[in-house]
């Protein structure tokens, strides 16, 4: 059964077409649901997350209907909004116990990943005095405590300094051995997109792209990515062997051929999908 | 909240709510200074042939008077001269009888004064006797009273203050003790943090303490009841502040946390809106109803411990009545806020049209539609009088009352209810 379901799915606030006649399904897994400001991200995710009611179409998660199940879905899902209004009147660590008990999930957990996160160093204050990165730690933290089945992270690293988002991502790869599917969308690649299992894009409303990791590597052109610590010089070797579409990202080099590459011994490198370039490559071309 | 480009944090509104309440307690204020306490005024006619001895007028009734209340019946008799005046005052709680007789030659006489002894719920009985053989005679009835120290800030302030510490008491029993486990009193509180009501919560006690105590007898304010007596006299203007606290808090939970997108927040854990919704209910309900209960208590334990300590049953029916009454008010004023604090999506719009159809009631604009005068039941229903003499107490019970207040409540709820689930939160 698929996780997360769209099925013919619009959502139209006034005259307004949020999403039109998307289709998407996703399994086990990490998923990247992209595309640009206003494309539909966060309300294909409010659908799945029982905050809205679909115009036309049908969503599900796990078979059930989030509309008329939303408490149920709650239970094994966790969603986390970028515009999460946390209760400002209150501390967080108040705020977190208060999600701790709804969860029904013991207290140490929780310590223990706000520790990760360095949370416990101002959760006592009231949340009124925190900064935009103070609050989306915890609202990261909500949605991360209790062993979710399911986990919606929308812009999970807007605001987030580049520790936190290591710490983050490396979390999220500890939890799939416990989650089965982790959707995320962001504006920001982090490295995490290096090991979805499937990635989609929204243009306007409308589903641009899907595909799975499996279609994604069978594709004529593969992505390969390698790391050395002279990017230069590997990339006037490929140049070298008629290869154009190179991109260099610190000690990281990625390329695409279709055809066999000779690579130095000391050069290692792998088959990887460049989430980044396809997304490029279809925004750019619908310009 | 927005109003137009200006966005009103929450503390703004607070005070703004605030200040809403103080121009209605001045407006109150202004309203009653000029208002002289009660009295009652009647004539009756009889026609003869009476023979000596008859009896001309008698009547009985109830008057709640605080310890140095005056109550004098002023009469005129004309045409059955001599006349014989019997009055008799009993103390309900202690059973003492205070009697004064006295045969007078002249149609009008100095009658006496009755200065209440210790506050308490009395009875008096008065009779007039034909002192001669009469074929017509007619009677003036003049009751007046003065209020000693029922309009004492201290009292008021005592009462306000004991019942902000024994309601904090309860909800931080409730907080910390018996909490932890439960998750619904867990969000009940969490809830009753939100917005902070707890200024609500003072403000509402604080309003009704001031207000209850409000002694300004209604007789001669309803002509249609008979001899009333001196009235535990509550005002109707605390009506329209009930309306005013019930549709900012019922706006403050359903509508403000809505726009704010708090409720989305909480639609992303494992509660369903059923319980939500009936939780938000349950604390308006409770902030309404809860201080009524504990100030009228408090009222009846300080002002007259004598009736409670001598006659504990009399004062479990006044009381149970009285409560009885208010409940009916509170959850006709809760359905009228209701609904419009769940439907109307912005704040500023809610907040208005939520306390408006209970404004409507109040001035009589559905008395017609309905075929009810809320506002002598408001004024008129007095607990003691419908338990000692309900031929005379011209209002309905409360207790015909309450289920039909019931059945709407249910309906306008469920009504709610079914939006507040089906309301999506973008």
């Amino acid at each position: 059964m698929t996780v997360l379901e769209a099925i013919n799915l619009w959502k139209v606030f006034g005259k307004t077409i949020a999403l039109q006649n998307v289709t998407l399904g996703f399994d086990k897994g990490i998923y990247l649901l992209l595309g640009p400001n206003g494309s539909g991200k966060t309300t294909l995710l409010k659908l799945w997350a029982g905050l809205l009611k679909p115009s036309r179409g049908k969503v599900s998660v796990k078979g059930l209907n989030p509309w008329k199940n939303r408490a149920d879905i709650m239970k094994f899902m966790s969603v986390e909004f970028e515009e999460t209004v946390l209760p400002w009147w209150t501390s967080g660590k108040e705020y977190l116990r208060f999600v701790a008990r709804q969860k029904d999930v013991k207290w140490s957990n929780v310590v223990e990943l706000a520790e990760l996160f360095k949370v416990t160093d101002y959760w006592d204050k009231i949340i009124r005095g925190y900064s935009s990165g103070m609050k989306k730690k915890i609202i990261i933290l909500t949605a991360l405590i209790g062993e979710p089945e399911i986990l919606i992270l929308d812009e999970p690293y807007t605001l987030l300094d580049k520790d936190s988002i290591q710490r983050l991502n490396q979390l999220l790869l500890n939890m799939l051995y416990t989650v089965e599917t982790i959707v995320i969308t962001s504006h920001i690649f982090t490295g995490i997109e290096e090991k979805a299992n499937g990635v989609a894009i929204l243009i306007n409303g409308n589903l641009a792209f899907y595909a799975t990791k499996d279609k994604l590597f069978v594709g004529k052109i593969k992505t390969y990515m390698c790391q050395t610590e002279n990017p230069v010089v590997l990339a006037e070797l490929l140049f070298s062997q008629g290869i154009r579409k190179i991109r260099i990202e610190e000690d990281t080099i990625y390329f695409e051929s279709d055809k066999y590459v000779k690579l130095p011994n000391n050069v290692n490198c792998s088959l990887k999908i460049d989430v980044k370039r396809v997304y490029e490559d279809i925004v750019s071309g619908l310009k | 909240m927005k109003l137009g480009k200006i966005r009103l944090s929450l503390f703004s509104m607070m005070v703004l709510f605030l200040l809403l309440v103080i121009i209605q307690m001045y407006w109150i204020a202004v309203l009653d200074s000029g208002k002289p306490f009660g009295g009652r005024t009647s004539l009756s006619f009889g026609y003869g042939p009476l023979h000596k001895g008859a009896v001309l007028y008698s009547d009985h009734g109830y008057a709640l008077l605080s310890r140095g209340d005056r109550l004098s019946i002023d009469i005129s008799v004309s045409g059955a001269i001599p006349w014989q005046y019997y009055l008799v005052f009993v103390d309900l709680a202690s059973s003492k009888t205070y009697s004064f007789n006295a045969t007078y030659y002249s149609s009008r006489a100095p009658t006496p004064l009755f200065i209440a002894p210790t506050s308490s719920l009395y009875f008096y009985n008065l009779t007039i006797i034909s002192g001669s053989n009469v074929s017509e005679y007619t009677i003036n009835l003049k009751i007046s009273g003065q209020q000693a120290d029922r309009q004492n800030v201290i009292v008021r302030i005592l009462l306000a203050g004991l019942t902000i510490i024994i309601i904090t008491v309860i909800i931080e029993f409730f907080n910390r003790i018996i909490i932890l486990k439960n998750r619904f009193i867990i969000l009940l509180s969490w809830e009753l943090r939100t917005l902070w009501i707890w200024i609500f919560y003072g403000i509402t006690l604080c309003i009704y303490a001031i207000f209850y105590l409000s002694f300004s007898a209604d007789i001669g304010r309803n002509p249609l009841v008979l001899l009333k007596s001196i009235a535990f006299c509550r005002k109707e203007d605390f009506f329209i502040i009930y309306t005013l606290l019930a549709a900012s808090i019922s706006v403050m939970l359903y509508t403000y946390q809505w726009e704010i997108k708090l409720d989305r927040t909480m639609d992303l854990l494992p509660l369903s809106r059923v319980k939500r919704f009936f939780i938000k209910l349950l604390l308006v309900f409770i902030l309404l109803y809860l201080p009524i209960v504990v100030v009228s208590l408090l009222l009846y334990l300080i002002w007259l411990p004598n009736l409670i300590i001598g006659n504990p049953m009399l004062f479990f029916s006044i009381y149970s009545m009285e409560i009885l009454y208010y409940l009916c008010i509170v959850l006709l004023i809760i359905s009228f806020s209701l609904l419009p604090a769940i439907f109307v999506p912005r704040t500023s719009l809610a907040l208005p049209i939520a306390a408006l159809p209970s404004i409507l009631l109040y001035m009589g604009v559905f008395q017609d539609i309905v075929d009810f005068d809320f506002k002598r039941y408001l004024i008129g229903y007095d607990p003691y009088m419908h338990i000692m003499v309900p031929r005379l107490d011209m209002v309905p019970s409360p207790l015909d009352l309450l289920y039909k207040v019931i059945i709407f409540f249910i309906i306008i709820t469920l009504l709610s209810l079914f939006v507040y689930m089906y309301r999506e939160n973008p």
